[in-house]
């Protein structure tokens, strides 16, 4: 099916573990989606393309880079956590959105409901993330005026 | 009748004025993305409205343009993916080129850049990603490209993709995907050479191969670039000035579009800098020069 292709492509570029675990059993692919034959196969040959790496790696770029222009302090204090954080929250929410404030919007809610993984320095990244949730709906505010 | 040769432009970011100060009329015409100048919140937007144009900025931009040509280079749409047009976001997309005095034509990607049936809103597929060309989405394209055209009232170019991961066993090609659209008269093509290049060198058709197949009187528009390399990949990252390869490229083939009517140069302004400002105006005066070569045409074809 054309819907179950498109958003099995876009899901393997999105998570790692997901693109290997098709590589080591092609039968999740059956699990989780509706495909042809042919379909299957493409979907198997891309998880094995070599070009997979530099996709799953500028996939993380473009997600990553509108939650450092406008949560900069929130990022530098989640230090060591951040890794595991994002990751978990791009395997939740595979797709992003285009408009950064808003993509930082959904980001900050999901990031003040786990203070349990906030590192080793949960105050300052506390205190970032309510400065810098604030800016966001400043800036947000002033693009509607 | 005046006689035109293809136009020479640039895609806008935030150093545009900077080069437009410097360079003066190599500038022809400017290029824009419609989606950084609407903000969209969403259907259930708590403000009540799904767009916001921000007014400021879209008046900045009006002189910023202002007597010259503009077209639409959007992402906005994901005209391939298995959903219904979302013709709000066309009405946002004519609402910036309507305060701008309208859009010369409106280019868009043959590539996946929203999932269908994705979370509320939150759709972006976060790369643009591998379109499987066969007949259900050839189907799919031409009939929304055909809605497109009708409610922009513009020519539709679709742009032919920089791919890191091909797709296999395709029931045809890139190339005669392209040119069933441009011969059922539903788009013309932006031949990005650049992403001819990225492709051929991660695997995809050789730019030769690509190039003979190709019907060359789709070509309405052309996007020269510069790239780099990520983990061993050549990506098209907007980063460099056009390779020495692509414009061996241009300069061999462009001269049989007879339909070429703009050549835009695309940088990021994040890479403004390392670029240069002296060597953006370079580029620019190369591109006078293969305009130079090409087909020259009167406004009436």
């Amino acid at each position: 099916m054309m819907i179950d292709l498109q958003k099995a492509t876009a899901e393997i570029t999105a998570s790692t573990a997901l693109c290997v675990a098709v590589r080591d059993n092609p039968q999740l692919l059956d699990q989780r989606y509706s495909l042809t034959a042919r379909e299957k196969r493409q979907l198997l040959a891309m998880a094995n393309h070599p070009g997979m790496q530099a996709s799953c790696t500028l996939y993380r770029i473009n997600r990553l880079v509108p939650l450092i222009m406008n949560l900069p302090q929130t990022i530098e204090a989640l230090g060591s956590g951040l890794e595991p954080l994002l990751v978990a929250y791009w395997e939740e929410h595979s797709c992003g959105y285009r408009y950064s404030y808003v993509e930082c919007e959904r980001f900050c809610n999901w990031l003040r409901e786990r203070s349990h993984l906030w590192g080793a320095t949960p105050d300052r990244v506390r205190h970032s993330l309510a400065a810098e949730e604030s800016r966001l709906q400043a800036n947000l505010l002033h693009v509607m005026a | 009748m005046p006689i035109h040769r293809p136009s020479i432009g640039l895609l806008v970011n935030a150093t545009t004025p900077n080069v437009m100060a410097e360079s003066g009329d190599l500038v022809e015409h400017l290029s824009i993305n419609p989606g950084q100048f609407f903000c969209d919140l969403g259907p259930d937007s708590s403000c009540g409205e799904r767009f916001i144009l921000p007014q400021a900025t879209l008046d900045l931009l009006g002189i910023l343009c202002r007597g010259r040509p503009i077209t639409a280079h959007a992402f906005s749409l994901s005209l391939p993916s298995a959903q219904p047009v979302d013709l709000g976001v066309v009405e946002a997309i004519q609402r910036v080129g309507d305060h701008l005095g309208g859009f010369e034509w409106i280019s868009e990607h043959l590539n996946l850049l929203m999932v269908p049936g994705a979370e509320g809103p939150h759709t972006d597929t976060g790369i643009p990603l591998p379109v499987s060309y066969d007949e259900e989405h050839l189907c799919l394209l031409s009939e929304k490209l055909r809605l497109v055209t009708e409610r922009f009232q513009r020519r539709i170019l679709l742009e032919n993709p920089a791919i890191l991961t091909p797709l296999e066993e395709m029931e045809m090609n890139e190339v005669e995907f392209l040119n069933r659209l441009f011969q059922q008269g539903r788009c013309g093509v932006l031949l990005d050479l650049h992403n001819l290049l990225v492709s051929a060198r991660n695997g995809g058709p050789s730019i030769e191969a690509y190039l003979a197949g190709l019907d060359p009187l789709a070509v309405e528009e052309v996007h020269l670039a510069g790239g780099e390399l990520l983990n061993g990949f050549y990506v098209d990252s907007h980063s460099q000035l056009t390779p020495d390869e692509v414009w061996t490229i241009a300069t061999d083939y462009l001269p049989a579009c007879t339909n070429l009517k703009a050549i835009t140069f695309e940088y990021n302004d994040s890479n403004y800098d390392d670029i240069g400002l002296s060597s953006i105006c370079g580029e620019l005066e190369r591109m006078h020069a293969l305009a130079d070569t090409c087909h020259h045409f009167s406004l009436t074809n």
